[in-house]
């Protein structure tokens, strides 16, 4: 069993993650939001550039339509993701750009969160995470 | 980042995360060789700032070539976390 500390005074739940670069020879860190409304895990442009991830190499192009408006996107799998103490091989992650003012660069969604099995204690600021069997 | 900014920062000096807050208020500061407690927390005894810049798109190309030298880098902004907008709205 993982445990993973946030604030519980502020507003939402922001974690750490890792992306690895294409060869793993490298890995980069970012400041996330937990969403579990989110169906996926969301990293903007810049971060899978400066580990020289092409966006040639995406599997799809998105859109995005929200209540501010339609964003492109790309759907691309990178080496290596990990974030709550838990990390994935061959992980596939939404690229879109989030606005600057957040503080973030990325979402983590239930692409992510589907593989483990979790508990949010929101009071004590603390979630509790395990690997989902199977 | 301006040159001027460049020499401001002491190379070799590490911080802690409450001291780069100080130092650089509002800003996205590119960090590496930080001593993390563990795989899961936001925490760190000290680490190496390569550089602090007003915006992430500033920001991106020197830690594209911060890579060419450190083998782990992170960037993360010093001020307040908003995150994304509410999905519901109360009129």
């Amino acid at each position: 069993m993982k445990v993973t500390h946030f604030d519980p005074e502020r507003d939402l739940i922001f974690v750490e993650g890792w992306i690895w670069s294409p060869r793993a020879e490298s890995r980069r860190q970012l400041r996330l939001v937990l969403d579990t409304g989110a169906a996926e895990t969301i990293v903007v442009p810049e971060v899978l550039d400066e580990l020289g991830y092409n966006p040639r190499h995406g599997e799809q192009i998105t859109v995005m339509r929200s209540a501010v408006g339609r964003e492109e996107g790309y759907l691309i799998r990178v080496m290596r993701f990990s974030c709550l103490g838990h990390r994935e091989d061959d992980f596939r992650v939404h690229v879109q750009d989030l606005p600057e003012g957040w503080g973030i660069e990325g979402l983590i969604g239930l692409s992510f969160l589907r593989l483990l099995n979790y508990e949010i204690r929101s009071r004590e600021g603390r979630i509790l995470v395990e690997r989902a069997e199977g | 980042m301006s040159i001027t900014e460049a020499r401001a920062i002491d190379r070799d000096q590490r911080l802690s995360w409450a001291e780069i807050c100080k130092r650089f208020p509002d800003e996205w500061v590119v960090i590496t060789g930080a001593d993390w407690v563990n795989d899961t927390d936001f925490a760190f005894g000290t680490a190496l700032v390569l550089g602090h810049y007003t915006s992430r798109k500033i920001a991106s190309p020197h830690i594209k070539a911060a890579f060419q030298h450190h083998r782990e880098v992170g960037s993360f902004w010093t001020g307040k976390l908003r995150g994304p907008i509410p999905r519901f709205i109360l009129p």
